[in-house]
């Protein structure tokens, strides 16, 4: 498991991709500070925290979800982690942790806008906390559902495709709800992502969405871990 | 040391793998014979864990593959078709995720990290090349690199697919001996489509068509036991006005006579099958010395490999095709006696 966690890491960092997907992240995250921090003179660090910044993680999710599995797949390197005395487990872990620990390394930035803020402004540091605590969680249930889907195709276009595709629907489900009728509605709404944040960026850490991203994340991995099982006994 | 029983793989309708069972003992150089996609690689991707199998069993060192994953594949080192290698590290830097990957470190039998890589990397010979980027390394290199990340961990038991194709002769030969050399003191399955290459490095052959082992012996066994005829080369000089081929044609027990061309100043060479309860070498020279010809060569044919393969493969084609028509009869018969009683 190690040994996944730090060829992923060795590897993003070697490749000119692991810097684009930084430079993708710094610009496009410095544009939603401007937006909802600076430009609405506040120093209230939630409404940089939004939907929109975790939008930007799923287009850094997505480009990183092609090098996952199906590019494993596609370079035919997969036989060497599955005919290695390696559990499934292990695999996915290690692949779930090296994604996971790019991802942190690419939102590390924010630290950047904290030392502004609190240069500049009056820092509250509950919310601080409390969006730090989501946005772990809610990073590693995406993680772990893009994770899911590379492990469904080794085409790595499909891959990001279908990763933006389904972490953005989930992020939107609220607003397609509204036009379905309402035993439907209310099943989509329970399945959006970003609405189990929404206590975070009012500085409460609760129960409930604490638990709702451990078992989105728990969940997603053991299925990644299932569809890599199954594809052996087919 | 491997046991395979029963193993079936179906991929929908299509059988890669019918029924297949032997067993390779701790030692054995075995090599899996076959055309392309007659399913020698669905073989060792169950043997090495990689896919599974429909049914049946496959036990390595004792431990089987289903149930003791880790342990069966602890004792393997394979290289597949296509060597699994990562082109954005160097060959350095992917041996030692592979010792990582591998867990050598907990084995007792390895030494030091840097040392089993060493010696790892002196035994396939790409010493010179160890902190080159495996993406700019020669097909050959690369081939060499996957041998080596088989080879970490010091595992009894080596499975190499296809493991000189798309190299050049020089390569090819180099390979083979390391394979051979290899062999000493493990046990190797390789697969190939190449006959002479498995008579060069193989002592058992096991011969796959359309998933079904189609026959399973020693090399040498297999050119002796095989074809009803002994054949030999004969080179012959003798003058151009004589039918040369007629005559050897005409001689008791001679089955087949073919004209291979000429190799030496008024020479013929010929290529002669006979019975083998005849020794044509002696009815051969009585009649040349009748006729005054010189036999210049005379040199046993093994029946080749190549014609192995061909018989066997043409026996199954035969064999199915046999069993396939009276499944259809029986059916049709079954359908008669229903039309009658109906």
């Amino acid at each position: 498991m190690t040994a996944i966690w730090k060829r992923e890491l060795v590897s993003f960092f070697k490749n000119p991709i692991g810097y684009f997907v930084f430079m993708i992240y710094a610009f496009l995250s410095a544009i939603v500070f401007c937006l909802f921090v600076i430009w609405q003179n506040t120093s209230y660090l939630g409404n940089y925290f939004g939907m929109w910044l975790f939008v930007v993680d799923i287009v850094v999710i997505a480009v990183m979800s092609m090098r996952f599995f199906s590019e494993e797949r596609k370079n035919k390197t997969d036989q060497l982690l599955l005919t290695s005395p390696l559990s499934l487990y292990s695999l996915v872990i290690g692949k779930f942790l090296g994604a996971y620990t790019i991802i942190l390394s690419c939102t590390a930035l924010n630290l950047i806008y904290v030392v502004i803020v609190d240069a500049f402004g009056t820092m509250d540091y509950g919310a601080l906390l409390s969006n730090t605590v989501g946005t772990l969680l809610i990073l590693s249930a995406m993680i772990s559902i893009s994770l899911f889907i590379s492990a469904l195709t080794e085409n790595q276009i499909a891959a990001a495709a279908g990763s933006f595709a389904v972490l953005f629907l989930l992020m939107i489900v609220d607003y397609l709800a509204m036009f379905m009728p309402t035993w439907l509605a209310k099943a989509m709404m329970s399945l959006n992502i970003y609405s189990q944040y929404e206590d975070f960026t009012n500085g409460i850490i609760s129960l409930p969405p604490v638990i709702y991203y451990i078992s989105v994340t728990v969940i997603s991995l053991f299925l990644t871990v299932k569809v890599i099982e199954k594809r052996r006994w087919n | 040391m491997i046991t395979v029983s029963g193993l079936t793989k179906r991929y929908g309708k299509k059988i890669a793998v019918n029924n297949a069972s032997f067993t390779i003992n701790r030692g054995d150089i075995v090599g899996f014979l076959g055309p392309n996609g007659a399913g020698k690689t669905t073989t060792m991707n169950m043997i090495t864990g990689y896919i599974s199998s429909t049914s049946g069993k496959i036990s390595i060192g004792g431990y089987d593959i289903l149930e003791n994953p880790n342990e069966a594949k602890a004792k393997i080192g394979y290289l597949p078709e296509q060597p699994p290698l990562y082109h954005d590290m160097t060959v350095k830097e992917y041996l030692s995720f592979v010792y990582n990957l591998k867990g050598c470190s907990k084995k007792e039998n390895i030494k030091i990290k840097s040392e089993h890589i060493k010696e790892v990397c002196e035994v396939v010979k790409i010493t010179d090349v160890y902190n080159r980027m495996i993406k700019n390394l020669s097909k050959g290199y690369k081939q060499r690199v996957g041998l080596a990340q088989a080879l970490l961990g010091d595992p009894e038991i080596l499975i190499l697919d296809e493991p000189t194709s798309g190299l050049d002769p020089k390569e090819i030969v180099e390979i083979r001996n390391l394979i051979k050399r290899l062999g000493t003191r493990r046990t190797v399955i390789l697969s190939s489509h190449v006959l002479s290459e498995v008579q060069a490095i193989c002592e058992r052959i096991i011969i796959i068509n359309e998933g079904y082992v189609v026959m399973d012996a020693l090399t040498d066994e297999l050119s002796a036991n095989m074809g009803p005829n002994s054949r030999y080369g004969i080179r012959l000089a003798a003058p151009d006005e004589d039918d040369v081929a007629g005559v050897l044609g005409s001689l008791l027990g001679v089955s087949h006579v073919e004209y291979v061309g000429s190799y030496e100043k008024g020479t013929s060479d010929f290529i002669i099958e006979a019975d083998k309860n005849v020794d044509i070498r002696r009815i051969l020279f009585d009649e040349c010395a009748k006729r005054n010809w010189y036999i210049l060569m005379i040199t046993p044919l093994g029946m080749s490999l190549e014609d192995i393969f061909i018989q066997l493969v043409n026996k199954n084609s035969e064999a199915k095709q046999l069993a396939e028509n009276k499944e259809e009869e029986v059916k049709e018969e079954s359908n008669d006696d229903g039309d009658m009683e109906a």
